[in-house]
């Protein structure tokens, strides 16, 4: 297997974004797609995140090692953080006698999650992190995705994972916003609105054929298939709108996992890099294909952009005198070929 | 990549073999669009042989199975490779196109979609095949 010879250093450069799925903490596999490109020097130009792949590109763009953020994330994810009910809430499911529930609530108090959040991100804000991060977020009373491109990234990171109805939305700038599984699930559409050359959508899934047992497992059960028709219709458009390159990348895992399932870190960690080897040829000749397109492109435009400094072709013989030669000098092009452009 | 047509009476057969991605995705479109030109208007795909295709590919696919609705045709992919099939899956391209399991299966919808001037000749068509 041998790589194509790319230089991500020319102007002809693809520009690359990085989009990953919802996935609760099984988006920390796509950590190695970062590790991959950083290994090969590939430079990032957009992340767009939604949901778990919202906390990986975040933390990515905070400017965490891939390695660390991961060791820190398996850390703090614990039970507690899922197990501190709203019983108001709940009660409220029941009868609105017994409790309240309504789009601002959860049947999960926030606050452990959201702390968790602060501590990891402070008071960054998304407009600082690099490259630029998008985080993708759903308005829970309009249903319309809504991509945070300003704020505090705690707060986006929390809106972004925020289950309804497990977690409450959070409140940013007047809107409801919760998590982003319900608008875009992999968010490859946005990226394909910015001017990208090569997306590479990571789609964390589950392939589970046992059937789903107690509520909560069928409930999740219904919204990953859901979302899966959504992931396919949006993938389809972008294909239909995107020009370049749009790598689609499955992350497999053949069981389920919960956000607080610890002892899952090495295969999660396992399945990041599987997915790596078997679709690395594939990121390499999308972002191959983009370059030599890019450069073909270039050379095309310096030829018309010479060919328009050229004077204007000449009068007929009979217009110019009896010799048929107007005396004036002949530009040459020299166009370079594929091989030494750039290089 | 690399394609091989059989023109059998209403039908064309076309058989994609190789790589379907953006360095030949041009070249078999205006294949593909020349056959049409000429009044091919039942297009009948073999997808066993594709080892890898992308949006590039799949934008072709889309735009000729649209240029055959318009004059009353149709595209019909049949028998995909393992890798033809997820990427068909993934993208969302089977929610729009029609992906039969065989090549049998392919051509008798064609056929009953009334396109084909009768059944008989589907027989005859699918008996040349041995």
């Amino acid at each position: 297997m041998t790589f194509p010879n790319l230089d991500m250093n020319s102007a002809t450069r693809p520009r690359i974004a990085l989009v990953m799925g919802t996935g609760g903490i099984k988006a920390l596999a796509g950590f190695s797609f970062f590790e991959f490109l950083n290994d090969h020097k590939i430079p990032i130009d957009l992340m767009v995140g939604c949901s778990g792949g919202a906390l990986a590109c975040a933390a990515l763009g905070a400017g965490w090692k891939p390695d660390a953020a991961r060791e820190e994330f398996f850390k703090r994810f614990n039970k507690q953080v899922f197990s501190q009910f709203d019983y108001r809430s709940v009660l409220g499911i029941f009868s609105s006698r017994l409790g309240n529930f309504d789009k601002t609530t959860g049947i999960i108090r926030p606050d452990r999650l959201k702390k968790m959040f602060h501590d990891f991100f402070g008071d960054l804000r998304i407009e600082q992190l690099t490259p630029r991060t998008l985080i993708q977020t759903t308005d829970v009373s309009t249903g319309e995705g809504v991509v945070l491109t300003k704020g505090l990234v705690a707060e986006a990171v929390y809106a972004s994972c925020a289950f309804f109805p497990a977690f409450p939305p959070a409140k940013i700038d007047g809107r409801y916003l919760g998590d982003g599984i319900y608008s875009a699930p992999v968010p490859v559409m946005e990226a394909t609105k910015r001017n990208i050359d090569v997306v590479i959508a990571l789609d964390f899934k589950e392939k589970v054929t046992s059937e789903p047992k107690g509520f909560f497992s069928a409930f999740y059960r219904h919204i990953d298939n859901t979302m899966r028709t959504l992931t396919r219709s949006q993938m389809f458009m972008s294909i239909e709108m995107h020009h370049h390159e749009i790598v689609m990348v499955e992350v497999n895992f053949d069981h389920s996992i919960n956000p607080w399932d610890l002892n899952e870190a090495p295969f999660i960690i396992e399945a990041g890099r599987r997915a790596v080897e078997e679709n690395k040829m594939m990121i390499l000749t999308a972002l191959d294909t983009l370059q030599k397109r890019k450069t073909g492109l270039l050379q095309q435009n310096l030829v018309q952009a010479l060919d328009s400094q050229k004077p204007a072709a000449p009068p007929p013989a009979e217009k110019r005198g009896e010799s048929g030669y107007d005396n004036k000098p002949r530009r040459t092009v020299v166009i370079p070929d594929d091989k030494n452009q750039g290089r | 990549m690399e394609v091989i047509k059989e023109k059998r009476t209403d039908l064309t057969f076309l058989y994609l073999k190789g790589r379907l991605d953006a360095e030949n995705a041009k070249s078999l479109e205006e294949n593909l669009l020349k056959l049409i030109d000429e009044g091919a208007r039942q297009m009948i795909v073999d997808c066993s042989k594709i080892d890898f295709i992308n949006n590039a590919g799949l934008r072709v696919l889309l735009s000729v199975a649209k240029r055959l609705t318009k004059l009353d045709g149709r595209l019909a992919l049949h028998s995909p490779s393992p890798i033809a099939k997820q990427i068909f899956d993934s993208s969302g391209f089977g929610m729009v196109a029609r992906i039969y399991d065989t090549r049998e299966e392919a051509a008798a919808n064609v056929a009953h979609s009334g396109l084909l001037s009768s059944a008989d000749n589907l027989q005859k068509i699918l008996k040349n095949d041995n």
